[in-house]
């Protein structure tokens, strides 16, 4: 194993979903992390981009060009490539995972491919303040809620997952119900319902906790999401403070069920350290609640910067170079996984 | 699917029971089937393909799609190992976009049973036989689910 390779370029690829992204580090410290959507000359008239893997194909030459000039780096200089193999959509997969296994080619340099959720939890050392293993992660966004206990680089048990919808999808789709119009930022609804609840009474409505009492660690929000809905039917007009507190009430379930479970996580398992990561890490609510509970419980809570929990190049980035710091390299026959789990 | 009956309603009054339905109905599979289902949010219908898919022994966990639209995991028909493709078009609801997703390369392939939440966003996909599963809410626990083979 090589302890550090401190001036290393690593270029990472991401295109599992939503955005094209592109990534350039030195070493562990990031130098570009360019995200498509946050680069508007790149938006497609009328088609939502992420949707589409042309739409992929058509975004990463440029987005390439961005990372590498922004971090004022030549291609040829560039020593490693880490991307993205699984999990997502199968389209999206193969433009990331062909162009950088291309590149890692013609370059004659080592390719790693990154499994995006192992991506999510390993986010937490893009952070000068990063824990060490074993850590609890607790991974929450639009595709996926987990649980995990990483007890070393490689080496990780899942404790728990969603049954049925991610939390964010939920965040989502309530957003919808309640006729919220969505953020001009990410054209996303859910991250509204975090604004709107900020003017709302958490107490107000009780909805169920689902799975909140079992004794696992597992997840479900379906439940709650029905609720939610046939709550909002019961009226054919809200008025604003009313649907506040819709907000209020639906978001106070999902975190209470989040912070809970990923406490006693790190109780049952003698853990000290917690990694929130993932795109509903930006959530105020779910942010302020673990950092008040982890300081009673004593545990140290790490929370990567927004840009590095929804989706990003720089966490593939981190996490190709971490593996290669562990003498591992992926083969040129590497095929995209869009069911890839984590394992370990 | 020579001896069943081609059109079947039931209520059910749980998330179990829709999902012993969904068991039910997986016997009718056969590989290369579509089985498009149409109803809205929170009308059972990822209940339904859990209850198929385990009627299919997948071993994975399912769960729903939204955002990454396709969710693939391994099952068995008879003896026959298959691909479940389970999609969900929530989010996409241009014919464009669909046509950009290239879907149609990956419904109906004789090595696989698409299983499709929203399938009112792809109607137009929807050519030849298959499966149309109708969900509707009666309150807040009870579901009518009609199921009907199109051909």
């Amino acid at each position: 194993m090589r302890k550090n390779s401190p001036d290393l370029i690593t270029l990472a690829v991401e295109t599992s979903c939503d955005d094209t992204s592109v990534s350039v580090m030195r070493g562990r410290n990031v130098l570009s992390n360019v995200v498509s959507s946050q680069v508007d000359v790149l938006k497609f008239g009328g088609i939502v981009p992420e949707l589409a893997s042309r739409a992929h194909q058509a975004n990463i030459v440029p987005v390439v060009e961005d990372a590498l000039e922004q971090a004022g780096i030549k291609l040829r200089d560039v020593r490693l490539i880490g991307v993205t193999y699984g999990p997502g959509l199968i389209g999206s997969l193969l433009v990331g995972l062909n162009f950088a296994k291309g590149l890692a080619y013609s370059l004659g340099i080592p390719f790693i491919g990154v499994n995006h959720i192992e991506a999510h939890m390993l986010a937490a050392f893009l952070e000068e303040r990063h824990p060490d293993f074993p850590f609890i992660s607790l991974i929450v966004s639009g595709g996926h809620t987990l649980l995990v206990h990483a007890e070393a680089l490689g080496r990780y048990r899942i404790l728990g997952e969603t049954q049925d919808d991610a939390a964010g999808e939920c965040f989502d789709k309530v957003a919808r119900f309640l006729n919220i119009a969505p953020d001009n930022d990410s054209g996303m609804s859910g991250p509204m319902v975090d604004v709107r609840s900020r003017l709302g009474d958490p107490g107000k409505i009780k909805f169920p906790r689902p799975l909140g009492n079992s004794d696992n660690f597992n997840f479900s929000f379906s439940g709650l999401k029905t609720s939610v809905l046939n709550y909002s039917k019961k009226q054919e007009k809200w008025s604003e403070q009313e649907i506040h507190d819709i907000c209020a009430s639906f978001q106070e379930a999902v975190v209470d069920v989040l912070v809970s479970k990923s406490l006693r996580a790190c109780r049952e398992h003698g853990v000290g350290s917690l990694v929130l990561s993932g795109g509903v890490a930006a959530n105020s609510r779910l942010r302020d609640i673990l950092r008040e509970q982890s300081q009673k419980s004593d545990v140290q809570l790490f929370i990567p910067a927004k840009s590095y929990c929804t989706d990003n190049a720089a966490m593939i980035g981190m996490t190709a170079y971490l593996k290669h710091l562990n003498g591992e390299i992926s083969s040129l026959a590497l095929a995209p996984n869009p069911s890839l789990r984590l394992i370990g | 699917m020579i001896n069943t009956p081609h059109i079947l309603e039931k209520k059910t009054s749980s998330e179990s029971e829709t999902i012993e339905l969904g068991l039910l109905f997986s016997n009718q599979l056969s590989p290369g089937d579509i089985v498009a289902l149409f109803g809205e949010v929170g009308s059972g219908k990822t209940v339904f393909i859990k209850g198929i898919c385990r009627g299919l022994r997948t071993e994975e966990p399912v769960n729903s799609p939204t955002f990454v639209i396709l969710n693939e995991y391994q099952g068995r028909i008879s003896n026959n190992k298959i691909k479940i493709r389970h999609f969900d078009f929530y989010r996409v609801n241009k014919s464009k976009d669909i046509d950009e997703l290239g879907i149609d390369e990956y419904m109906g392939t004789p090595d696989s049973v698409a299983l499709i939440e929203w399938s009112e966003h792809i109607q137009d996909h929807l050519k030849g036989n298959y499966w149309k599963v109708q969900f509707q809410k009666v309150n807040d626990n009870t579901r009518k689910i009609h199921i009907e083979f199109l051909q």
